[in-house]
């Protein structure tokens, strides 16, 4: 199979600059997503929790819309269909934004179900000290939520990592893009296959096992 | 704004076809994922630590390694081996082999959530164990993983999506291009989102409500669900 082969990664490491930099370029675009998807999934949660009959509404065909369909779809229809309206998103707000809306459906129903987690004899204990709505979800409510979510988010997180190398189909200069422009300059494929994927591999196994950490300190004792 | 009711007409004609290669793709990789699954999971639990640790090798790499990147590697190691096939053959291959193992997964939570002794109590009435797991495991481990495959095929058909990067030509490659011949960004998305919504939103509820059945009758899904 690998007969005559012989592995130069020569080629790799002399785009070592290009790469670290495609891999600070994918890191942001995870780092900024991952937020906005979070504050995303805590905001709808607590709509559909303490809204109306109308907000329910809203979050609900909000989280369908957003897990029934492709992230690829937003992406384009961020920067393709947005110029029609007037308004020109870059391709990294386009890929960020688009990220962050998709994965902010799934945050949504995992931020719900540890709001029903949360007994709501505490709401109720809370608001019967004086402490105001805002209050009672800042210090008690949200922090035992979160932290029974932590599991199923760290999944949706991981997720998140691996999507950014869809940002590519807008040309970010992300991994994946810098992977396929290095795969045409030095056509060492299986070298610059190992590389990246060793890269991508690193990336979510240092994120899932610094939150295994964090997953463990928190834990409620 | 004027409609060019003879651009939408080629627009959907073309739009049209292309959701037929997706949904053939899709089709593809879940029959021979389950297939495939199927195997491999009751291969994880049988086997011994040789066959366990490989089985939970290839499965990290295909979790932690981005769908595109998989693809990338089906695309161009193959025929730096000699192997040529087709872009939707090569999308085929990197879509099954991604479907088999995270199924595989989801079949390895539905068996292991069969009690035991049920294993154990075959084998001690004279079942074999290919039996046993035919007849008496498998069955129950099915109905148990049934809202997890579900989720998974929704997963796949979304999934299907990445091979437009490689020029394949299904429902979102063909819309992108269909974008840049006619500029209709956002008509064009508009309607793609609400295709993929309204196949994907079906065996969304019918997932949610098996799996709302399976609760009902005390099994907890949390062991046959992984999360895409």
């Amino acid at each position: 199979m690998f007969g005559g082969y012989f592995f130069h990664f020569d080629p790799v490491w002399r785009a070592l600059p290009e790469i670290a930099a495609a891999t600070w370029v994918a890191v942001q675009v995870a780092a900024v997503s991952m937020t906005l998807a979070l504050i995303i999934g805590v905001v709808a949660a607590l709509c559909y929790q303490s809204g109306g009959r109308a907000a329910r509404g809203c979050v609900v065909a909000y989280v369908e819309a957003m897990r029934n369909s492709p992230s690829l779809v937003k992406m384009y229809f961020l920067y393709f269909g947005l110029p029609s309206l007037g308004l020109f998103p870059s391709p990294f707000w386009s890929g960020v934004c688009a990220l962050a809306l998709h994965n902010g459906g799934y945050m949504t129903e995992i931020v719900r179900g540890g709001l029903a987690g949360v007994n709501d004899t505490q709401v109720q204990a809370a608001r019967s000290l004086g402490m105001s709505w805002w209050q009672t979800h800042q210090t008690i409510v949200l922090p035992q939520a979160l932290r029974n979510a932590l599991p199923a988010l760290v999944n949706v997180w991981v997720e998140m990592i691996k999507d950014t190398s869809l940002t590519s189909a807008l040309a970010v200069r992300e991994l994946y893009y810098e992977m396929t422009a290095l795969n045409s300059a030095t056509l060492r494929t299986f070298e610059v296959l190992i590389v990246f994927s060793a890269i991508y591999l690193a990336m979510t196994t240092l994120f899932s096992f610094s939150m295994k950490v964090v997953e463990g300190r928190t834990k409620w004792r | 704004m004027p409609v060019d009711w003879v651009a939408l007409y080629y627009v959907l004609l073309q739009l049209f076809r292309a959701l037929v290669t997706t949904l053939e793709l899709a089709a593809i990789a879940i029959v021979l994922g389950v297939a495939v699954g199927v195997v491999l999971g009751v291969l994880y639990v049988w086997g011994g630590w040789a066959i366990r640790g490989l089985l939970f090798t290839l499965v990290s790499l295909i979790r932690g390694i981005p769908l595109v990147v998989q693809v990338f590697a089906v695309f161009f190691v193959l025929p730096a081996m000699g192997i040529k096939f087709s872009g939707f053959t090569s999308a085929a291959i990197a879509l099954t082999a991604f479907a088999s193992f995270t199924i595989m997964e989801v079949v390895r939570g539905g068996i292991q959530a069969v009690p035991r002794e049920q294993m154990q109590a075959a084998l001690s009435l004279g079942f074999l164990y290919v039996g046993a797991m035919r007849t008496i495991i498998l069955p129950q481990a099915f109905r148990i993983a049934l809202p997890a495959l579900v989720n998974q095929s929704v997963f796949m058909v979304k999934a299907t999506s990445v091979v437009s990067l490689f020029g394949v030509a299904e429902f979102m490659f063909v819309a992108k291009e269909n974008i840049e011949r006619t500029l209709m960004g956002f008509e064009i998305m508009a309607f793609v989102w609400v295709v993929y919504t309204a196949i994907c939103y079906p065996l969304t509820v019918l997932g949610r409500r098996w799996e709302a059945r399976l609760q009902a009758r005390g099994f907890s899904t949390a062991a046959a669900s992984v999360s895409p």
